[in-house]
Formats: C-alpha cells, sequence, structure tokens
C-alpha cells in the first residue's frame, strides 16, 4: 500500500535538496514531539509544559462550554430517542420478565398445592391408619386422579392404579378433610372402585345417584341409624324417611353405618366419616325427617385419593373379592 | 520545483479557499476545533472511544498536499487537540500524527490520485494506530491499558467509525482542497 511517488526525478539536485528538506522537516518534528513527550513526563505537575497545557485547557473550557451548551439541544433530541428506544427496551423486558414470573409464580402455586394435598393426604391416611378396625384390614395407598369425565353424566374419576396394584372393586376412597378449626386432617369417604383395569381403576363417588350408603347419625360415642344416603338428580346427598322420633341437629357427623345383609354385606365397613348434616326438612302431612347431608370435602377438586384395598378375609368377603 | 499532479475533480469555487495552503489550514483547524468541542460530546453509550475526527483529516489534507503539509499538519493538529483537551499526555498524539501525515504526504505525488476506497482503508488503518501506539506509550509509564483492552475498548470502536467519518471527510475534502497540490518550503518563497 506504500505509494509510488514521481520523485524518480530525484537525480537533479533541486529534487535531491526538495527530498533532503521534507525529511528534515519529518525529523524535526518527530524530534520535537520527542522532546516535548519526554519532557512532559519527566516534569513535575508544577512544570511548564504541564502549566502551559493546564493553562491552555482552562481557557478552551469557556469554548467548550458554549460548544456543550449549543449541542445540547441535539444531545436533549438524541437521548429523547435514545431513552424512548431504551424505556420501550426495557418495557418489553420487563413485559417479558412479569410473564416469566407469573409462569413461575403459577408453577410454584401449582407445587404447592400439589405438596399441601399431598401432605394432607398422608395425614389422613395415618389417621386411618390408627384406626385397628382399618389397619388390620385395609392396606393404604395414594392414587393419582388420572382423568376426569369430560361431561360428569357419572360422578366418577379414572385413578391411575389398578389391578396390577393391588386394587380392587370396592375398595373404598377417601379425601383429606379439616375439622372446622382446621387444625386436624382425617379421611373422609368419598366412593368406592367400581371398576378395575389392569392398571387404572374407576372410583365412583357417593355423590352417584348410582350409590347408596347405609349410614348412621354420630351422637357422641353412639351412632344412630338414619337409613341409605343417596345422591338425588343434582348431587345432593340426602336421606328420606327418617323417623321423626330421631333428634338431628345440624352439624351432626354422619358415619357409615356397615349394614348389610351376610350374603350381601355393605361394601362399607361400619363408622366410617362421611359427612355432616347441613339440613333437615319435615314435609306438612309427612311424620318424617328429610335430611340432606354434605361432604366434608369435594371429591373433585383434589388431584390424588387414598385408596384402602382390602386385605383381610374379612374385608375381602365384605368387598365381594374373596 | 514544480511537481506534476493531475487535478481532482473540482476546484473550491470561494476565492480565499482557493489557497492550497490555506484550505488545508482552515480543514484542519475546523477539525480540531470540532474534535475538542462537539465530539467529546457525543454519547456512545458505554464505549470509551470517540472518533478520531482529527486523524482522518490530517491523511486527507496530506493525501492532497503532501508529506511537509501532511506533517505540520498533523505536528500542530495533534499538538492542539492534546493541549485543548484534558490528559495526562503532550507530544505523543501529535508524533503519530506527524508520521501518519508524512507517510500519507507520500499519496500526495503518486501518479494517480487517490481513490475513495484507498483513503478509507488508509483513514481506517491509522485511527486504529493511533490508540496503539498511545497505549504503548503509557504501558512504557507503568499505567497502561492491556493490549485486550486497547483493542475492545479504544482501537476496534474508533475504528469501526473511522469509515463513517472517512466517507464524510473525502467528501468535503474533494471540495474543499481541489485537487492534489504538493506544498513545500521551497515553494512558498
Amino acid at each position: 500500500m506504500s505509494p509510488r511517488t514521481m520523485e524518480a526525478e530525484g537525480t537533479s539536485r533541486a529534487s535531491r535538496r526538495r527530498i533532503a528538506t521534507r525529511r528534515g522537516v519529518v525529523i524535526v518534528l518527530l524530534v520535537v514531539c520527542v522532546l516535548l513527550l519526554t519532557s512532559f513526563f519527566r516534569e513535575s505537575d508544577q512544570g511548564f509544559l504541564h502549566s502551559l497545557k493546564g493553562t491552555i485547557t482552562d481557557l478552551a473550557n469557556p469554548i467548550q462550554g458554549a460548544a456543550s451548551a449549543a449541542v445540547k439541544p441535539v444531545q436533549n433530541l438524541a437521548g429523547w430517542i435514545k431513552d424512548s428506544r431504551s424505556a420501550a427496551n426495557q418495557r418489553d423486558r420487563l413485559q417479558s420478565e412479569v410473564e416469566g414470573l407469573r409462569t413461575e409464580l403459577a408453577r410454584l402455586q401449582a407445587n404447592k398445592a400439589t405438596s399441601d394435598e399431598y401432605v394432607d393426604q398422608h395425614a389422613a391416611q395415618l389417621q386411618l391408619s390408627q384406626k385397628a378396625s382399618i389397619a388390620d384390614q385395609y392396606s393404604i395407598t395414594t392414587a393419582s386422579v388420572a382423568s376426569r369425565q369430560l361431561f360428569e353424566t357419572r360422578q366418577s374419576a379414572r385413578i391411575d392404579k389398578g389391578r396390577g396394584d393391588g386394587v380392587t372393586v370396592n375398595s373404598l376412597a377417601f379425601v383429606p378433610a379439616r375439622t372446622p378449626d382446621g387444625k386436624t386432617v382425617f379421611g373422609s369417604l368419598v366412593g368406592r372402585v367400581t371398576h378395575v383395569d389392569a392398571n387404572s381403576a374407576r372410583v365412583t363417588f357417593i355423590t352417584d345417584p348410582s350409590q347408596r350408603v347405609a349410614v348412621s347419625l354420630l351422637d357422641g360415642s353412639d351412632t344412630v341409624p338414619l337409613g341409605l344416603l343417596q345422591a338425588n338428580g343434582s348431587g345432593d346427598l340426602i336421606l328420606s324417611g327418617v323417623p321423626s322420633k330421631v333428634d338431628i341437629k345440624l352439624m351432626t357427623q354422619v358415619v357409615t353405618r356397615g349394614a348389610g345383609i351376610s350374603t350381601l354385606q355393605s361394601p362399607y365397613p361400619p363408622g366410617l366419616l362421611v359427612g355432616y348434616v347441613s339440613s333437615v326438612g319435615q314435609a306438612a302431612l309427612n311424620s318424617t325427617w328429610t335430611v340432606q347431608v354434605d361432604l366434608f370435602r369435594d371429591p373433585q377438586e383434589l388431584g390424588t385419593l387414598t385408596i384402602l384395598i382390602p386385605k383381610s378375609s374379612e374385608a375381602k368377603h365384605r368387598a365381594g373379592v374373596g | 520545483m514544480q511537481v506534476s499532479v493531475r487535478p481532482g475533480d473540482g476546484e473550491p469555487r470561494d476565492p480565499w479557499m482557493r489557497s492550497p495552503l490555506w484550505s488545508a489550514v482552515v480543514f484542519l483547524a475546523v477539525a480540531v476545533a470540532i474534535q475538542v468541542t462537539l465530539i467529546p460530546r457525543i454519547d456512545i453509550g458505554d464505549m470509551r472511544a470517540v472518533p478520531d475526527l482529527m486523524i482522518v483529516v490530517v491523511v486527507a489534507v496530506a493525501m492532497y498536499r503532501g508529506v511537509v503539509v501532511g506533517a505540520v499538519g498533523g505536528f500542530c493538529a495533534g499538538l492542539a487537540v492534546e493541549l485543548l483537551l484534558p490528559g495526562d499526555t503532550l507530544g505523543v498524539v501529535a508524533l503519530a500524527a506527524v508520521a501518519i501525515g508524512a507517510w500519507c504526504g507520500r499519496y500526495a505525488t503518486a501518479p494517480d490520485e487517490p481513490t475513495w476506497w484507498l483513503f478509507l482503508l488508509v483513514a481506517t488503518v491509522t485511527t486504529g494506530i493511533v490508540p496503539f501506539w498511545v497505549g504503548t506509550v503509557q504501558a512504557l509509564r507503568g499505567d497502561g491499558p492491556s493490549i485486550p483492552e486497547i483493542v475492545a475498548n479504544l482501537a476496534g470502536p474508533q475504528m469501526l467509525f473511522a469509515p463513517l467519518i472517512a466517507a464524510v471527510v473525502w467528501w468535503v475534502a474533494r471540495r474543499l482542497l481541489g485537487s492534489r497540490h504538493v506544498i513545500e518550503p521551497g515553494m512558498m518563497s
């Protein structure tokens, strides 16, 4: 990239003199620069060159200030454009950050809900296992709800455990529920297994009109037989024909009676908590009560169920599988 | 004493600008003024480097007016920039500008007129050389940045700015300086 000069004519004396002059000027300037820089570096901050530079810089400051003021509007315009772009970028970044945080929050909330549900399930299983009548006769397991009815023509759910896991027809399904004070968790009966496949099973809830449960009223340590609890078309659990002589208080707990004949026993053992009395009515010309029972917890809202699989021969006989 | 050069595209229209020397002086003076007043106010984000207009103009003046004007112009412009801008050096930038002006001045006596791409190339390379030279001097004093820092923060950005500045400077130089006209001490008398 070095230029080809036209100084081949440098053979003449004038040309040689011109080249020498040129080189001389350059060399002198280079030497002056070297002297300047070495002197500047060697002298102290109070030296002549430092003072000269400081003075000239001070003199130039007002001019630079004026230039600064002159370009201020342009700078402001550029700054405004830059800030606008920066703000837009920041807005986009923050929006995507908020979206990410919302997703993360939803995930954490879902995790927490799942975690809480598992804690409650284990607490309910612990409570159930402490009952000798259950611990001796049933093995307890947790099953996830694999799918629910798309259109709820039946109150049921499919769980991810089946014959391979030991699940049989008439295995019992529970959900964790809490006492009104919210401190104690217990297992509440919600249904039974009505169909079993190799790796899944269908749980039909007692809120399905096809299900009937013989129940009693838990009155202190005594139980008062009430009759058959059955859901109506709306899914409300109704006890009809309860003798009016029975004293029924609201919020009284309802438990399974375990009634049946020896050849066709109820699949539900006695004493399992089902729900509580939510309303009591009496027709004008009727001498019986109509009692509405609410479950402690809606089984449809949970992702897991506690399943009690018949283990003893008595439980298997009750379930009709042994 | 006459150097044979081919004329450029256009001649300056203003009579006072027809003087080959004065047009170069004005060009350099305006470049230095812009370099010390406006350019330091340009906000280029996180970049520490600012465009080096002065060196690009020194290259242009040298290419149109020869070695002596290039070297002297580089010395004056470099020294002025160092004096007017805050800094801890004096003569360092001037030395680089003298060398660049002297070397680029040889194009003024080349058989062919400098082309725009050659000017852009030379301007870009020289603007990259100056930060290395200044960094080397500071390193010799024991307080210089490392080579990667020079490349990333100074030489690299300046070499990016250089083609943009050089394009404008080339356009102005063609109109202001007109054709190549070598000026040397003997010709002034």
